[in-house]
């Protein structure tokens, strides 16, 4: 797509890395978990084992569903992935960087550059406009970058999911998706390699769920890795793996060969009555 | 690299979306700023009032202040007291011979008025001699005679600004300006004396017979301080004792009782005039101090509330990848943006107040710059103090217990 295109300067990726997954089985995985466990400290001496010992690996431009009952670790698995948290034990690598050995400093700019977040609640800012919240990745991003150039590249970002000409509106002007939208072009505006989602569709209805998915196949066309969590089953068909978890288990990883198309299937649902 | 601009503009977005709390939490500095600028700036009119005594000072002057020696030994302002009386001031001349010339001396700070122009200045009431104590000579007309002042005419001498000022360089002679209603004909023009060594103006005067000073325009009874002339620079020892034997014998004081005037030189009040700035500064500079202590724990407590208040923004900042120092500067910034606007008003603030001070209650006074500087650079640096804490605190926050955050 064109706009990946334009976003090309932030992260260095050979080309190899970007060519969809079928055909690039050696290729060295984007994230690789070598037997992490998370525990939480609940005080009074009490204990959650929210992960045990879970090995896995992703490859770029893989798309996977995450699921699994309420509790059973996704969301403690997703901000270990998203390097907002770190493990108890194992290891775990990042585009061959061992995440763990990293300064607080440092897992931040990889965030910054290498990973989307995407969450349930869009977590934008509420009295700062669509096209600022998109903007703020870019403030933190190590290169400099211009007001003019920033400016550019939110609207494009905006353009993508689109949502262009709401750029000056302020999220509690817009509907659920849109918000979510929004939080998906701040995703995407510094270029990650990785989008990680966790339960993007839980606060929106089944049409607007398949338009969020869309879009996501698109940019796992363009090469991205996403990892979605999700609590609709009806969703896994349009993702290539699909892991279920289980009391911080892996319970099942399966992959499908065919993909449906979430656009297509938006279309076939035509326009709400 | 973080953007050192747009930290600026986050810091600025922030206020403006609480202006009315952001108002409210300058208002500690905004009062300690103002409150500086206007004491410093009646601490420096009073300096300038003393130094402008000091310099319109003749030769062989002695000065008979009334009311006991005061702070650093001079007394300021003058009038306090209410000792002296005209007759002490003619007893000083008649009976002392080194003295020849006394002047009982009445300061009143009035809005005078000539045809559909007015000024506010000083109008002093002294005696016919008065010119000669201070050595300064007429440009045009005449001083007024001991007979006007016997009869109390309502008859001026007016200084160099007032022509400019009321008369716009016209001849004032023979012209009648009032005071209060008060019509007064001018009949003399003082020669420029320029600058004291403070600044003030000291041709933004009036003389009038000093009769007409106590009866008709001050409402005063007693003088404010009496100007002697001795002969010559030989005498003024013994003309001091004899002034303050003199007076002690006429207030009737007993051996045991201290003086109710203090008697002095030039140079001694020269002297403590310096001592008496010094200690005013120090006593400003604790009262500065301490009303900027109180603004910024008001800085320190609203920018802890809004740490916690914005605890989720916090989160998401760190979530798309801001360090703690980019956090860390974003709220010190605020905090000191904050006091920099808070210490911007007071200054405003002060030097409104000042002039109100100095209009309605009739005191000089002067802006001090400096005291302007000091104060914005102090309100800057209490922002920076007082909002590191809240702001180190913003920057440890771990991201996902702040996204958590409701
Ligand atoms: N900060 C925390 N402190 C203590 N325990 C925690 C913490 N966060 C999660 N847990 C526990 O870890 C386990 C896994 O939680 P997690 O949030 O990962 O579940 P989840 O799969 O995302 O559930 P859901 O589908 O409801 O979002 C739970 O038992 C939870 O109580
Ligand atoms: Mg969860």
């Amino acid at each position: 797509m064109a706009i990946v295109a334009a976003l090309s300067s932030a992260v260095s990726k050979p080309p190899s890395e970007i060519v969809p997954n079928a055909i690039n089985q050696k290729v060295a995985p984007v994230i690789r978990l070598e037997e992490i466990s998370k525990v939480y400290d609940t005080g009074g001496g009490i204990s959650v084992h929210a992960l045990r010992e879970i090995s896995l690996d992703f490859r770029a431009g893989e798309s996977v569903a995450l699921m699994g009952s309420s509790g059973s670790g996704k969301s403690t698995l997703m901000n270990l992935l998203g390097c907002l948290d770190r493990p108890s034990s194992g290891k775990f690598w990042l585009d061959a960087i061992e995440v763990d050995k990293l300064s607080r400093d440092q897992r931040a700019d990889l965030r910054n550059a290498r990973i989307g977040f995407i969450f349930q609640n869009f977590n934008l800012l509420s009295r700062t406009s669509a096209l600022e919240n998109v903007e703020m990745p870019m403030l933190y991003h190590r290169a400099s970058i211009s007001a003019g150039a920033m400016r550019k590249r939110a609207l494009e970002a905006l353009d993508r999911v689109g949502l262009a000409d709401r750029a000056s509106h302020h999220p509690n002007a817009l509907s659920g998706g849109q918000q979510q939208r929004v939080a998906i072009a701040r995703a995407l505006v510094n270029q990650p390699r990785i989008l990680l989602a966790d339960e993007p569709t839980g606060n929106l209805d089944s049409r607007t769920s398949l338009d969020v998915l869309a879009l996501f196949q698109e940019l796992i066309n363009d090469g991205l890795t996403v990892i979605l969590v999700t609590h609709e089953p009806e969703l896994c068909p349009f993702l290539q793996r699909t892991l279920i978890l289980k009391d911080g288990r892996i319970l099942r990883d399966s992959r499908r060969d065919k993909v449906g198309s979430a656009a297509e299937a938006r279309a076939a649902l035509g326009e709400d009555v | 690299m973080f953007k050192r601009f747009f930290i600026l503009i986050i810091a600025l977005r922030a206020i403006r979306r609480n202006l009315m709390r952001s108002l409210l939490t300058t208002l500690g500095i905004i009062i300690g700023v103002s409150a500086v600028i206007t004491m410093v700036s009646i601490g420096e009119g009073a300096r300038a009032e003393v130094e402008a005594q000091v310099s319109r000072l003749g030769e062989n002057v002695i000065l008979v202040f009334p009311g006991a020696r005061q702070l650093g030994g001079v007394s300021i302002g003058g009038g306090s007291a209410n000792t002296l009386t005209v007759e002490d001031a003619i007893a000083i001349r008649d009976e002392i011979p080194e003295v020849i010339a006394a002047s009982p001396e009445v300061r009143s700070q009035r809005q005078v008025v000539y045809g559909n122009r007015n000024w506010a200045t000083r109008i002093y009431g002294q005696s016919a001699d008065y010119l000669m104590i201070r050595q300064w000579p007429l440009e045009a007309g005449r001083m007024f005679t001991e007979e006007e002042v016997f009869n109390a005419r309502q008859v001026a001498v007016v200084g160099q600004t007032i022509v400019e000022e009321l008369f716009e360089g016209t001849n004032p002679i023979g012209e009648t300006i009032r005071v209060r209603g008060l019509p007064l004909t001018v009949i003399g023009v003082l020669d420029r004396k320029g600058m004291s060594l403070m600044g003030s103006v000291q041709d933004d005067i009036i003389i009038v017979p000093y009769t007409t000073g106590f009866q008709k325009i001050s409402g005063r009874t007693h003088a404010m301080v009496i100007n002697v002339q001795v002969f010559d620079s030989s005498a003024m020892d013994i003309a001091r004792l004899k002034i303050t034997d003199l007076l002690r014998e006429r207030h009737r004081l007993a051996a045991d009782q201290a003086n109710d005037f203090n008697v002095q030189t030039q140079e001694e009040i020269a002297a403590a005039a310096t001592e008496t700035s010094r200690v005013m500064t120090l006593l400003l500079a604790s009262i500065a101090g301490v009303s900027m202590l109180v603004g910024g724990i008001g800085i320190m407590n609203i920018m802890l509330v809004s740490v916690t208040e914005r605890t989720r923004e916090i989160g998401i900042r760190l979530a798309v990848g801001a360090h703690g120092k980019h956090i860390l500067l974003q709220f010190l910034v605020e905090a000191v943006l904050l006091s920099v606007i808070g210490g911007l008003l007071g200054i405003a603030i002060g030097a409104i107040a000042t002039h109100m001070v100095g209009f309605y209650g009739n005191m000089p006074v002067v802006i001090s710059e400096n005291a302007i500087v000091a104060a914005f650079t102090v309100s800057a640096l209490v922002g920076i103090s007082f909002g590191f804490f809240p702001a180190l605190k913003a920057s440890r926050l771990n991201p996902i217990e702040a996204l958590r955050h409701e």
